[in-house]
């Protein structure tokens, strides 16, 4: 490791280089995401699923993508929503869609009600009354992360291992570490 | 000249071009998925949303007819065909917005193909229920050779006849009896193995074009009967409670 030091110090703006090109693909990596997240106006364009609530379409560790620039959501769309309060974010289809009567205010301005949204999930007996907030009983547009347009089996199971076994990740970085040592040799 | 091209391409594009054709929707074959449905026996009835909730609400349970032949969808990469039956009501705001809502679906998943993780799995790991199955099919000499399977040989033909809802219809008012102009619709959602989920309505996101209303069957508008069990006596009176004038016997019919 010595070695390795005394030949870094050697040629700095060599390392300064490798030190910048490694912070060019982790900005690269960033910018993509990003500008994922404004194409398709969604937070989080990409979402791993989580539950076997969309059985048999969707499994655990699935990846799908969403799209949020839709005006309004049709009934029979895979949605991806968080509940109020919450972070988890929950995959299901929505099953029925209630127009309300638009709000006339006192200047005689009516505003337009976005559509009341009730969502199910495929593997659920019972649709989602009981998972919305307390007093909610319909989501709306707003509360909507994406709709799904397109699915890539298991690719995403990675991160719901990492998420759930968090020693998987000192393992990896490990690995990681180890393979550049071995490699500079 | 082509080797050159091929010597061009590395095997990353290679491997790009035929994930980029995984994801266009594949286009169905030469014959269109076709469906009709007809409402058949319509009640609206008064309930409760759990058996804990003080309020009351108006269902509308709608039995119906399909006949749908949804063969030329299921392709390589369908995964599962997912169909389900709406019905559509203008809102309470007689506006030509309409209030949706599925009172049926199923879902149809692809056929196990012979190497297919299940068929492995019940081959060479059965399950109990499967052995003693088996072991009473040789018994009796049933077996013919092939053994028949279970899987539809041709999926995505549907016939029902007055058919149960599984869902109940109710809006948020509460008010479901002797609404007029609901149809019912099937609609239909391919999920792929891998790529870009279709509905009937249209490919992708973003409505290339328009969210076109369904091309598969759209039965025709009909209207929700009265609340059952409700007195047949009770006129209707369109223009609200009239005072009757002086010298009239006629009495203040309610509405």
């Amino acid at each position: 490791m010595l070695a390795d030091l005394k030949s870094a110090l050697a040629s700095p703006r060599q390392s300064l280089q490798q030190v910048l090109n490694f912070a060019l693909v982790l900005s690269t990596a960033f910018m993509l995401w990003k500008s994922l997240s404004v194409i398709s106006n969604s937070p989080s364009p990409i979402v791993v699923v989580l539950s076997g609530s969309m059985e048999p379409a969707f499994q655990r560790g699935d990846l799908l993508f969403l799209w949020n620039r839709d005006a309004g959501t049709e009934v029979g769309e895979i949605v991806v929503y968080n509940v109020k309060g919450k972070d988890i974010p929950i995959v299901h289809r929505v099953v029925r869609k209630h127009v309300t009567v638009p709000v006339r205010d006192e200047s005689g301005s009516t505003t337009p009600s976005s559509p009341k949204l009730l969502t199910k999930g495929d593997n659920n007996v019972a649709d989602d009354t009981e998972l919305y907030a307390k007093g909610q009983s319909y989501l709306d547009q707003e509360d909507l992360i994406g709709s799904v347009r397109g699915y890539i089996p298991a690719v995403g199971y990675v991160t719901i291992m990492l998420s759930e076994h968090p020693w998987m990740k000192t393992a990896m970085l490990g690995i990681m570490g180890v393979m550049v040592i071995l490699q500079r040799e | 000249m082509a080797h050159l091209v091929r010597d061009e391409l590395s095997s990353y594009s290679r491997v790009g071009i035929i994930a980029f054709l995984s994801l266009i929707p594949v286009p169905t074959s030469t014959s269109q998925p076709s469906a009709k449905i007809t409402a058949r026996d319509i009640q609206v009835v008064k309930g409760r949303p759990h058996y804990y909730s003080p309020k009351r609400e108006e269902y509308a349970q709608i039995r119906f007819d399909l006949d749908a032949d949804l063969s030329p969808l299921v392709t390589w990469n369908t995964k599962q065909l997912f169909v389900y039956v709406t019905a559509s009501y203008p809102s309470t705001a007689t506006r030509a917005e309409q209030s949706e809502s599925v009172i049926w679906d199923m879902i149809i998943p692809a056929t196990a193909t012979p190497w297919s993780w299940t068929n492995l799995k019940s081959t060479y790991f059965p399950d109990k229920k499967t052995i003693r199955a088996n072991k009473n099919k040789n018994k009796q000499g049933a077996s013919k050779g092939k053994s028949s399977t279970t899987a539809l040989s041709k999926p995505g033909r549907i016939n029902l006849k007055n058919q149960k809802p599984k869902y109940q219809v109710t809006d948020p008012t509460g008010l479901m009896s002797e609404r007029s102009n609901v149809t019912l619709q099937v609609s239909w959602n391919v999920q792929p193995w891998v790529g870009a989920l279709v509905w009937d309505k249209g490919y992708l996101g973003s409505r290339v074009g328009s969210w076109k209303p369904g091309r598969v069957g759209t039965s025709k508008s009909f209207d929700l009967p009265a609340l059952k069990g409700s007195k047949p006596e009770i006129v209707k009176e369109t223009d609200g409670p009239k005072t009757p004038r002086a010298g009239e016997g006629r009495p203040i019919t309610e509405i």
